[in-house]
């Protein structure tokens, strides 16, 4: 009785068992898919030190699980939204210049004044528009992005040589030629943005969610040092300046009137 | 062989060599524009296209943002647009060898003899800087020309040509106004106007019965007044024009923009730091009036002292112009350096110290470029050694210009009039 017992009971625990694990795989699967269905893994450094510097950002967008194996992959692109700081420019004519050797296309709205102070500059928001390498293998589009970037000149500080600037991670959206809402399959709004550099057309964008490989620089914005002048050497300067600008001046003075 | 030498220091052959030269160049440029990230043509070259753009459709140039020069710059680039996109750097390269055969005519004008002429235009034919400065497609040369022009037509006693010249040099670029002052003194003096100097001068004192009449007679002599009107008219006349054409924009870009710019960015200037540091507050426009005192006593006191020998006189003016600016970068220099071959006969200075001062030139310019790279590419806090480097490379300046005027001697105001 207690064997028939025992057995009976062993059997619907293996049986209940069998079917959570069956139950959970599903779910796990789904999960896993509505998770990479957005996501690109995104990875930011800077090179260069000094005023001029290369903004350097590699994106990996798992293209298969976004919109599925029914569109021409090589059709699909990318776009990156950068809100570049007041105190940081880029020089539209550089970039332009770079495009024929590899350089992605970068679209301004507005004209960006290279000229201007960073106070007295505003921020501006750039769409770029990389070139893509379609990874047949895993299946991922992967784009390595690399922008020169220039910070701008900024007020004299006190107490200090070097001031901040921070620079946000992009807003990153990809799309494919031939589905008509990409969007709607990750289950997010489409975003409205330029189709390309040429900004004749706008397009809907998969918004997609940015994942570091590193999870502690997820989403952290890059924070360049600037060197700035010190208000403490205002007066010294000054002084100095005005003396020897002075003294230049009333030496050729009376030379010339001297000799004369 | 006697031959050959002769065919190598004549002028048409210096000049055809020069172009030939820059041609290259312009090839040059081509090549590495299409295979090279870094370009070679300047970018203003392509500001100047964009402006010569909007001119073929009908538009203002000033549609294109940092364009900050006269229209008629855009228009005579309209061929970039039109015929072939080199048309302006080979314009600018005709330019820049005219700017060398003018040099060789203000010498032979001065005195110099046909071969010595020749050889002292190589200083600027063969000269680096201004051969690349043209060959990428910066419009310094015009102004060159304009300027030279302008002395060698007062030097062979065009006054009406002069004075064009001078207009246009003004309206290519306001600082060429320095010259004004000694230009209108020369044409006016009365050595400048007989042939016997010395006998018109003591003839002018007797007659003169008061200082009042001296004054009307010295202000409203004819010549002085001709040039005046002259140079007037053809810079009010270009201005009306261009500002019924183009409006305000003409004259906030192409006059106004250069007479209130205030770059605190790294330069040349002994005034970065200074002006950089009290950006913003009220003292940046008191100590920005200031120095402008001592440019404006030494270009009018140089004015004065020096205007019989224009040459001469139109050097120190804008050396010490330059040196005193608040803005200084490596373009100001052509600005002089097409006046250096005709001031080699004024000074009398060994050639030992010549060597150290040019020597102390470049280097004062080499520590200043070693900070800034520090500051610019390597992003270190080196403002107070720029600072410091610019005050050197402004001492070096002020030792030259002291040198030239200490070391001047006299020279006649022209020796031979074609």
């Amino acid at each position: 009785m207690f064997l028939k017992f025992c057995c009976r009971n062993v059997r619907e625990t293996n049986f209940l068992t069998i079917i959570f694990i069956v139950v959970l795989s599903f779910e796990s699967c789904i999960s896993r898919d509505k998770r990479s269905c957005g996501e690109v893994f995104v990875q930011r450094s800077q090179n260069k030190s000094g005023f001029h510097r290369d903004l350097v950002t590699n994106v990996e967008w798992d293209i298969l699980s976004s919109v599925g194996d029914h569109s021409n992959l090589l059709d699909c692109q990318l776009l990156l939204i950068e809100e570049l700081p007041s105190g940081i420019f880029i020089d539209v004519d550089q970039i332009k210049n770079a495009v024929e050797f590899g350089g992605p296309e970068v679209l301004s709205t507005e004209t960006i004044n290279v000229e201007l102070l960073a106070h007295h500059a505003s921020s501006h928001k750039i769409f770029v528009f990389p070139k893509i390498a379609f990874d047949s293998r895993l299946g991922t589009i992967n784009a390595n992005i690399t922008i020169p970037i220039h910070l701008r000149y900024h007020p004299a500080a006190e107490g200090t040589k070097f001031v901040s600037v921070s620079l946000s991670s992009p807003t990153i959206v990809g799309r494919c030629n031939g589905i008509n809402s990409p969007a709607k399959q990750c289950g997010t709004t489409p975003f409205k943005a330029p189709c390309d550099a040429t900004q004749l057309f706008s397009c809907d964008w998969i918004p997609l969610n940015s994942v570091s490989k590193d999870q502690s620089q997820s989403n952290m914005p890059l924070v360049l040092r600037v060197p700035v002048g010190q208000i403490e050497h205002t007066w010294l300067i000054i002084a100095l300046t005005v003396l020897s600008t002075m003294a230049g001046c009333g030496l050729i003075l009376w030379n010339s009137l001297a000799i004369t | 062989m006697a031959d050959a030498k002769v065919v190598f220091t004549s002028i048409r052959c210096t000049c055809f060599l020069a172009f030939l030269l820059r041609l290259c160049l312009i090839a040059y440029g081509e090549w590495q524009d299409k295979n090279m990230v870094v370009k070679y043509t300047d970018i203003d070259y392509h500001v100047f296209t964009d402006a010569a753009r909007h001119i073929m459709e009908g538009n203002s140039p000033y549609l294109r943002p940092t364009y900050r020069y006269t229209p008629l710059l855009a228009v005579l680039l309209t061929p970039n647009i039109s015929l072939h996109m080199c048309f302006g750097k080979v314009l600018f390269v005709l330019f820049d060898v005219l700017a060398g055969y003018l040099l060789y005519k203000i010498l032979c004008v001065r005195g110099c003899s046909d071969s010595r002429a020749v050889v002292t235009s190589w200083l600027w034919l063969f000269n680096p800087l201004p051969l690349t400065v043209s060959t990428r497609g910066n419009a310094e040369s015009i102004m060159a020309v304009l300027v030279l022009a302008s002395i060698y037509f007062v030097l062979v006693k065009n006054v009406p040509l002069a004075a064009i010249f001078f207009a246009l040099s003004v309206h290519f670029k306001i600082f060429p106004i320095i010259y004004g002052l000694p230009l209108v003194l020369l044409v006016g003096d009365a050595a400048y106007n007989s042939k016997k100097p010395n006998i018109a001068r003591r003839e002018d004192k007797h007659k003169s019965p008061g200082y009042i009449y001296q004054a009307i007679q010295f202000i409203l002599h004819p010549q002085r007044v001709k040039f005046a009107v002259i140079s007037a008219a053809t810079f009010l006349g270009l201005t009306g024009l261009l500002y019924k054409r183009y409006g305000f924009e003409f004259l906030e870009h192409t006059y106004l923009y250069h007479v209130t710019r205030r770059d605190v960015k790294h330069n040349f200037s002994v005034y970065f730091y200074m002006m950089y540091l009290v950006e913003g507050s009220g003292w940046a426009s008191v100590l920005g009036l200031a120095s402008f005192i001592p440019q404006l006593v030494l270009t009018v006191t140089f004015g004065i002292v020096y205007y019989h020998d224009i040459p001469f006189c139109c050097f120190l003016q804008t050396f010490a112009f330059v040196t005193f600016n608040k803005v200084c970068t490596s373009q100001y220099f052509l600005w002089y350096l097409c006046l250096l071959p005709l001031i080699l006969d004024s000074v009398n200075i060994r050639l030992q110290k010549v060597i150290v001062l040019t020597a102390a030139w470049f280097v004062s310019q080499a520590l200043w470029l070693t900070a800034a790279y520090y500051l610019e590419f390597e992003g270190l806090n080196t403002f107070v050694f720029i600072w410091a480097a610019g005050v050197a490379f402004f001492i070096v300046n002020i030792v030259i210009l002291n040198q030239l005027v200490q070391h001047y001697k006299m020279k006649p105001l022209v020796k031979k009039v074609e």
